[in-house]
């Protein structure tokens, strides 16, 4: 019961399968900052488009369109991060090496506070504006 | 019975973990569903549902995790397909927010 049956309709790649099984508690750790990227991604992506869709008020419109633009790309390669980023963690922790390093999480904040702020600012000239 | 086997409560916070995903990606859908009829873009109403499909097959993702690591114990770690999955779901999603975008134009 506690030892992994392998699935033989699920060919692992050879990076899964090298050096040793880590702790279950990391693996699942591992899983989950995986899926917590993903919904990272996914929100950046519905404020895009609900940027886009919901501030008519706001012009010039090719602005807010860019700006919805550009956190879908973010969305994009959030994703395409997660995936990387859980392939490297299981392959350390396999092989007991450190985790590897990424400037992610301190370049998401800073462009998340960065659009906040000229968000806000924008709303407010256009408010005073009107 | 759960948290008798683990004080972490792992396998319930995994699970819990692709539900949350799965609703995102739901959302995501509904969003660009609702775009989808009020543009009449038929292009975005079929993006949308692929994405709807996408987010329940997220759920059955989840929904089957949650019985392996119950049932056959925590050790068993998760399928590469099922996150290489997750990934397109997401970019399929990115696209079909960008489609969503577009139609506003």
């Amino acid at each position: 019961m506690t030892t992994p049956t392998p699935d033989p309709r699920t060919r692992a790649p050879a990076w899964r399968t090298g050096g040793e099984e880590p702790d279950y508690r990391f693996t699942l750790a591992n899983e989950r900052t995986f899926l917590a990227w993903i919904r990272t991604a996914l929100a950046l992506l519905a404020a895009g488009v609900l940027l886009d869709q919901f501030s008519t008020q706001l012009t010039p419109h090719g602005g807010v369109a860019t700006a919805a633009v550009l956190l879908s790309w973010a969305a994009a390669a959030l994703s395409v991060l997660a995936y990387t980023r859980w392939r490297g963690n299981d392959i350390a922790m396999r092989h007991k090496a450190p985790l590897p390093y990424s400037h992610a999480l301190a370049v998401l904040a800073g462009t998340v506070g960065l659009a906040c702020m000229a968000l806000g600012a924008w709303i407010a000239v256009s408010g005073l504006r009107a | 019975m759960r948290g008798a086997q683990d004080p972490g409560l792992q396998p319930e916070r995994t699970a819990l973990s692709w539900t949350r995903t799965a609703g995102g990606m739901l959302l995501n859908a509904l969003i660009c569903l609702r775009t989808g009829y009020t543009s009449g873009s038929l292009a975005l109403l079929g993006l949308s549902c692929a994405l709807l499909v996408a987010a329940a097959l997220t759920f059955g993702f989840g929904r089957r995790r949650s019985l392996v690591l119950v049932r056959h114990g925590p050790q068993i770690a998760a399928d590469v397909a099922a996150m290489r999955w997750v990934t397109a779901a997401t970019l399929l999603a990115v696209v079909t927010g960008l489609w969503a975008i577009a139609q506003q134009r």
